[in-house]
């Protein structure tokens, strides 16, 4: 499977969130929800994104009768996307323990900030 | 600490890092040059050193003025320092490195991870990937 960009996971992220709540979603559900999780600006962007991850297999897309356009539909899993991801990142940063070492402490520390906010609810 | 940097400007970094740290036996694979009468002898590069070496790392080499835009991207962010080259303020402009690796890494860590989000699961997928690569064996280039 063909690894995410940056931007193409932030758009997976919110598209996993739509198909969450809705199954499936419009390119107008992602422009929203994108712009406020993560300041994206401009539709245009967005239905660029959304065909490129209907072309690496990450989504898929059907015509509606509708007049808003087609629907989207996940098709792969966060967990699944999610290891080609962090492979490409963790081989950006080469194979020094050192600078590996640095992304484990900080990923130690936001796994425990997490537990701990679990815990807290 | 420094702003972070972009999975390219990252990728150029580790180039530059590299330009940087090469011995002197080396220069003749990675191009180093060292200016006369720069304090500390440090080893400088030029936009065309980077270039080559990502050219030998990828079958699409780089366009000279993409790299020249992110060297200039990365003096803005304070990774680099540019000097006049050897035909003054005139000629072609080096770099150096002002910030190491070990420095950068923590930022642009957080980047990537502020783009995976905050769900445990994806957390601690990369964590155990993260922890299987660091108890690999280092490859002999890694070592140097």
């Amino acid at each position: 499977m063909e690894p995410l960009t940056a931007s193409q996971f932030q758009v997976m992220l919110v598209a996993w969130e739509l198909a969450g709540k809705l199954g499936a979603f419009r390119a107008w559900d992602v422009t929203h929800l994108a712009g406020e999780r993560y300041g994206y600006r401009g539709h245009p962007a967005i239905q660029r994104l959304l065909k490129l991850l209907v072309d690496k297999g990450y989504l898929s897309y059907s015509l509606d009768t509708g007049e808003r356009g087609g629907l989207y539909r996940v098709r792969i899993d966060a967990e699944t996307a999610a290891g080609p991801y962090v492979d490409q990142f963790l081989d950006s940063l080469g194979d020094d323990p050192r600078i590996l070492g640095v992304a484990l402490a900080r990923l130690y520390r936001r796994i425990d900030s997490d537990s701990a906010a679990a815990a807290a609810v | 600490m420094h702003q972070p940097l972009t999975p390219t400007q990252w990728a150029v970094m580790q180039v530059a890092w590299e330009l940087a740290a090469a011995a002197p036996a080396a220069a003749g694979k990675v191009r180093v040059r060292k200016l006369p009468g720069q304090a500390g002898d440090r080893p400088h590069f030029e936009t065309w050193d980077v270039v080559n070496a990502l050219a030998r790392q990828t079958d699409a080499p780089p366009h000279y003025k993409t790299i020249a835009t992110c060297l200039d991207a990365l003096v803005e962010k304070g990774y680099l320092l540019r000097d006049a080259g050897p035909g003054g303020h005139g000629g072609r402009h080096v770099f150096r490195v002002a910030i190491s690796r070990r420095d950068a890494a923590p930022a642009y860590v957080d980047r990537v991870l502020d783009q995976l989000g905050d769900d445990p699961e994806l957390l601690e997928l990369a964590e155990r990937r993260a922890r299987s690569r660091r108890a690999r064996p280092r490859t002999p280039a890694a070592r140097g």
